[in-house]
């Protein structure tokens, strides 16, 4: 029951063998796949990793220049306006003017035609009154007394207006 | 009763298996048979589902893995990754031990109830403990470690290399001894029902315990052994 003898050494052999089988066939290439498998692992979380931040740096890229060409735009738009508004006011301003030079012409020819008109009434009144005196008076007194007269009743009723 | 006795210590013998006719006859018990057997069911075992490894893997690859996997961080965790090229024998030992402790569910007389094959498991372990201590430490800083921490316990600490051998080795082998016989004991007064839960514990969890006792104490002590202050 209790017997150590050279039998022994077969157990030395065996774990010996076995030792290097299970190494070669077992723990070996185990070991060696999960060690593969969580270097890929790390590999692809780490290339995940640089992707995501490359991907965050490009993004914050594009906003920027997004945001520049979106003030660009604005610019654009303002500049477009003002130019816009510069030439409405000159061209408002432009039309102004002739609608105002032509009422002041128009204004001035009816203004030349009511002189006109009214140099052709008084014509015509002081040619009436001289009729009317010269019937009335019955005589004609010479021309330049009539007119003299004429005028110095005018200036009187244009005195009294 | 004496009849009985007589089956018993037949039963505690170990037997030799055949004899192989060269240089005088070399014997060869039949442990060595058991040993041989389980060494070829391993190996066969790894050859066939080892094959074609995937990095995904599949079915039987993720079982093994799993084994694999576990011995791996068990013995890393006492170890430390300076250990980590001591796995593998480690692992190796815990497989034949478990092995033989629960070959004898099949009914062949397990391997580690012959004294040769513990007390070479344990020789082999001391072997590994005190060849790690070298390469960690070299030759001079192994010696001095035998005086520390005070150069009065020397002689323990060079006890200690004959003892923990000896304490592996009894204890396996008491351990597969003791429920060994209690296992005959109760197939032959009750053959019926009775051995299964008997053998649930004696076989598979006793077995499987000191399967755990015999690495984890090796384990600790090459710990011990390549640690340096």
């Amino acid at each position: 029951m209790l017997k150590l003898d050279w039998n022994i050494i077969w157990t030395f052999v065996n774990l010996i063998v076995l030792y290097l089988l299970m190494k070669k066939f077992l723990f070996g290439p185990v070991t060696e796949i999960m060690e593969k498998r969580t270097k890929s692992i790390e590999d692809s979380l780490a290339e995940a990793k640089s992707k995501n931040e490359e991907a965050n740096q490009i993004k914050a890229e594009y906003e920027v220049a997004l945001k520049q060409s979106e003030l660009k735009a604005e610019e654009i738009v303002k500049e477009a306006r003002e130019r816009a508004n510069i030439v409405y006011d000159k061209t408002v301003k432009e039309a102004e003017e002739e609608a105002a030079k032509i009422i002041a012409n128009a204004n001035r020819a009816i203004e030349v035609e009511k002189k006109k008109s009214m140099q052709d009434v008084e014509e015509h009144i002081i040619d009436l009154s001289m009729v009317a005196a010269a019937k009335i008076i019955g005589e004609n007194v010479n021309k330049q007394t009539n007119n003299q007269i004429m005028d110095d009743f005018l200036a009187e009723v244009g005195a009294t207006k | 009763m004496e009849a009985f006795r007589e089956e018993l210590l037949s039963q505690l013998d170990c037997k030799i298996s055949f004899v192989i006719p060269i240089f005088g006859g070399i014997p060869v018990p039949s442990s060595v048979v058991a040993t041989w057997l389980i060494m070829a069911f391993l190996v066969l075992f790894s050859v066939v589902f080892v094959r074609n490894l995937e990095m995904i893997p599949t079915r039987m690859q993720n079982y093994l893995e799993l084994i694999v996997g576990w011995v791996n961080n068990f013995f890393e965790e006492i170890l430390g990754e300076e250990g980590k090229c001591y796995i593998p024998y480690l692992g190796t030992v815990a497989l034949y031990i478990a092995c033989a402790n629960l070959i004898g569910l099949f009914g062949i007389i397990p391997p580690t109830k012959d004294l040769n094959v513990t007390a070479a498991l344990s020789i082999m372990s001391i072997i590994v403990i005190e060849y790690a201590g070298i390469r960690a430490k070299g030759l001079k800083k192994w010696v001095k470690s035998f005086a520390e921490p005070i150069p009065l316990i020397a002689p323990i600490n060079i006890l200690e290399i004959f003892i923990r051998p000896l304490s592996l080795c009894m204890r396996l082998f008491g351990n597969v001894l003791g429920a060994f016989v209690v296992m005959e004991l109760i197939k032959i007064c009750i053959p019926f029902v009775m051995p299964v839960p008997f053998s649930l514990y004696f076989d598979i969890f006793d077995g499987l315990i000191q399967t755990y006792v015999f690495v984890f104490l090796t384990s600790l002590f090459i710990k011990e052994a390549i640690e340096v202050e």
